[in-house]
């Protein structure tokens, strides 16, 4: 086991500890507290501490889910992808110079003035195909700018980058059989992602939500 | 003339953020006659620097909305004058000049001659919300800094605050700092959008939220100076605000399911962002209990009847048009789709109409003039101009994407193909549009007519109308519950499109018919509820 691997798995331990000792110690402060409000008298705020803490334990779980979220290991790297020598990241910068996303949605993000670009993408299959589509379109009054052959390109190669991100079988497709359910094992890229890890998500939610609105509709009936 | 003379110079900012609304809104006006005729323009001003256009003046608007409203309570709070008022006169110069780079730089997307600054774009970033190019970023952050230098110097000691002031001023310092993240340019798209929503997210669902909880909290404890208000708001505010930040950090999700991001995001997005709508559903109940506990009449009806508009479509607009999309089940169909913005638009308007009536209430005090019929019955036209418009609108979208979703992801028809079904909807987007234009005209009217003409010598006085169920508190829990009911039923009509017997069978009548019953509906709650809290409360029928 090399040493990013242990890395890893210590980090990966940390959040999941911390995730299931947040909600235990959620819970027992909601019970002291529960039992302490009935008694407290109507002028102070119950729940003080238990609601900062809860929006401590947000802010914590949000840090720690940072991380694990922009892990680079789940999505191709766009340095790497090229089309005809020029790279995705190229072509990302490119797509900004041009706001691209003024008009197309990205990953299903910006404007819905035309089509999606993961989509037309997947759709198109391969480097040349998106690259066909892109000469044909641009300088058009759908897309009224020139682009230079090395834009083209460049495009292509981010292009071929958005089809492959890992976007849980978005969009919805005939090849994906219409459902997002079926990617968990097979777009797992980590433990923590398959569909056993999902069991204990489901558990640790179910717990989440029973307690905030519970909470909440006990602090409303208060006043 | 008001209080502190220093007050005086919210009014500056108060007239860039009018005169930016209205470019916001010609710009949403080009972007729908785009769907009409999209030649016409094209090549001139492309389709997505007027969109960028229109996002950005709304974002600065709001910037400049909420500057005035700072600079106009700051000084009733602290009981002085403002600190560094040079400072503040600097800001608005600044915020102009600002202004103009960005809309001047922002046509270099036509052309693509962005210049890069160690790997950073600095004319045009080119990503949703975050058009506006790094250059003029640094300037917006040093303006944020002067506003923090000067609230913090003029304000007294911390210790003194109320709990709504230091909710103004988390939500105001997050609005700051979660601009940051937006904005800077990575090399993985995922991580992109993935610190892009922070800024946008957080805004909306946070920073924004708790800021004009608290600014609201405030305003009602200046013009009610009853110490029983203090206690209340307190209570609302905290409620709120923790509510709010609770369910908000970790209900973030429902922008990552999709982008890149872990699949357990599903999860956690899934169930969490649904319990986003409890903080709004009960601020939206605790309005009727703060009024009944006040037992005051509102002093500023315009302001009272854009304050029910943030409660009204933060309820529906935000939360309840949230949940349908919010399940990884909807979502999965509706994201990219025109499903959103039916969303979107009604999320901005709530902070829009903050803004508003924070306006509407530092107009009148800033120049001493009695609030009169004709600014009260004019602010009354604005409001359900706006707010009757945006459901119009927003139900559109609402429409013509669930039809998009049909067109576009199962039969999976060519663009121009989609265009063509979403089309019947446009019209529905241009009256939408076009009543809120109307009701800016009667806004701008009579503030301008306020500020520059004399006016009526008497206050308005709310006219005896008879009790009816449309004009008192009766039955809102009820509204609140039916509400939430509707909303479940745009949910299955989204999920429906999932089962075999659309995808199978094309029975597409079903999630047709679901959605139309659930946007329709909504929008008509809507419009009950408006009516049960703002008239309630202006004509006293809420009082036993
Ligand atoms: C002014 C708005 C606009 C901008 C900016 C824009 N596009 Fe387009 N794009 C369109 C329209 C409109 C179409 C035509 C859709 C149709 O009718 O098939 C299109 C079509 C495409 C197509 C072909 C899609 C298909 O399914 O046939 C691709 C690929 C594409 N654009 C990529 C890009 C890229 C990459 C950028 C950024 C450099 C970009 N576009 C910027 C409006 C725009």
């Amino acid at each position: 086991m090399n040493k990013n691997y242990t890395m890893t798995y210590a980090y990966e331990i940390f959040f999941f500890s911390a995730f299931i000792a947040g909600i235990a110690a959620a819970l027992i402060l909601y019970v002291h507290y529960a039992r302490k409000a009935k008694r407290a008298e109507a002028e102070e705020i119950p729940f003080e501490r238990l609601g900062k803490f809860m929006v401590a334990f947000a802010i914590l779980l949000i840090v720690i889910l940072t991380p694990l979220s922009i892990d680079p290991g789940r999505n191709p790297d766009p340095e790497v992808i090229t089309y005809r020598g020029s790279t995705a990241l190229e072509g990302w910068k490119v797509a900004i110079d041009y706001n691209c996303m003024g008009c197309h949605t990205i990953v299903g993000n910006g404007a819905y003035y035309a089509p999606e670009l993961t989509y037309v993408a997947r759709k198109a299959g391969d480097g040349d195909n998106i690259k066909s589509l892109l000469s044909a379109y641009a300088g058009t009054k759908f897309m009224p700018f020139h682009l230079s052959d090395e834009e083209i390109d460049a495009l292509t190669a981010w292009m071929l980058y958005l089809k492959d991100l890992n976007t849980n079988n978005w969009p919805p497709m005939k090849d994906n059989d219409y459902s997002f359910a079926s990617s968990f094992d097979k777009n797992a890229v980590r433990w923590y992602e398959s569909f056993d890890a999902w069991l204990v998500y489901w558990v640790l939610t179910v717990v989440f939500t029973v307690f905030l609105v519970f909470g909440m509709f006990y602090w409303y009936a208060r006043g | 003339m008001p209080e502190y003379r220093s007050q005086m110079l919210a009014l500056p900012f108060a007239v860039v953020a009018l005169v930016l609304f209205l470019v916001q809104l010609i710009a949403g006006g080009f972007l729908a006659f785009y769907y009409i005729n999209p030649d016409l323009l094209s090549g001139i001003a492309n389709f997505n620097l007027i969109r960028a256009y229109h996002l950005n003046a709304l974002i600065l608007w709001l910037f400049s909305a909420t500057f005035a409203a700072v600079f106009y309570m700051t000084p009733m709070l602290s009981k002085r004058d403002l600190w560094g008022q040079g400072l503040v006169k600097l800001l608005a110069v600044v915020l102009v000049l600002v202004t103009i780079g960005i809309f001047a730089t922002l046509p270099v997307m036509q052309t693509g001659n962005n210049i890069w600054v160690a790997n950073q774009p600095m004319l045009v970033e080119g990503k949703e919300y975050v058009e506006a190019g790094r250059l003029w970023d640094i300037l917006i952050f040093i303006g944020f800094m002067i506003v923090a230098l000067v609230v913090q110097k003029t304000l007294p000691s911390p210790r003194e605050w109320p709990l709504a002031l230091w909710a103004l001023v988390i939500g105001a310092a997050g609005t700051f700092l979660l601009y940051i993240p937006g904005n800077l340019f990575f090399k993985s798209v995922v991580t992109s959008e993935y610190f892009r929503w922070w800024t946008v997210h957080y805004w909306v669902e946070g920073a924004l939220e708790i800021a004009y909880a608290g600014a609201i909290g405030l305003v009602l404890m200046l013009i009610i100076p009853d110490p029983r208000v203090r206690k209340v708001v307190d209570k609302y505010i905290f409620y709120d605000v923790i509510l709010a930040a609770t369910s908000g950090i970790v209900g973030q999700g429902h922008h990552y399911f999709w982008i890149g991001t872990p699949t357990f995001w599903i999860m956690l997005g899934g169930v969490i962002s649904v319990l986003e709508i409890v903080p709004l559903a009960l601020m939206a109940l605790e309005s009727l209990k703060i009024a009944k506990e006040l037992e005051q009449p509102f002093p500023n009806i315009p302001s009272l009847y854009f304050m029910v508009g943030i409660l009204i479509f933060g309820f529906v607009g935000v939360s309840l048009l949230g949940l349908i999309q919010t399940w990884p089940w909807t979502n999965w169909w509706e994201h990219g789709t025109w499903v959103t913005p039916s969303h979107g638009h009604e999320c901005m308007m709530a902070f829009a109409m903050g803004a508003i009536a924070l306006l509407y209430l530092a107009i009148p005090d800033l120049t001493g003039k009695p609030v009169d019929r004709t600014f009260v019955s004019w602010g009354k036209k604005a409001f359900w101009l706006m707010f009757v418009g945006q459901i119009v609108l927003a139900t559109s979208f609402g429409l013509a994407g669930t039809v998009q979703i049909y067109h576009y992801w199962i039969l999976a028809e060519p663009w121009q193909k989609v265009l063509e079904a979403r089309f019947p909807f446009v019209p529905g987007i241009v009256i939408g549009g076009g009543m809120v234009f109307l009701g800016y005209i009667y806004l701008a009217s009579s503030m301008l007519r306020h500020l520059l003409f004399p006016v009526e010598n008497e206050s308005y006085q709310p006219p005896e109308v008879k009790r009816s169920w449309f004009t008192t508190f009766e039955g809102f829990p009820f509204l609140v519950v039916l509400a939430v009911f509707f909303a479940l039923i745009g949910t299955t009509g989204l999920w429906s499109f999932s089962s075999s017997s659309v995808l199978q069978y094309g029975n597409i009548w079903i999630p047709y018919s679901l959605s139309a019953v659930a946007y329709i509906g909504l929008g008509i709650i809507a419009v009950l509820m408006a009516s049960k809290l703002a008239r309630g409360i202006e004509y006293g029928h809420y009082l036993e």
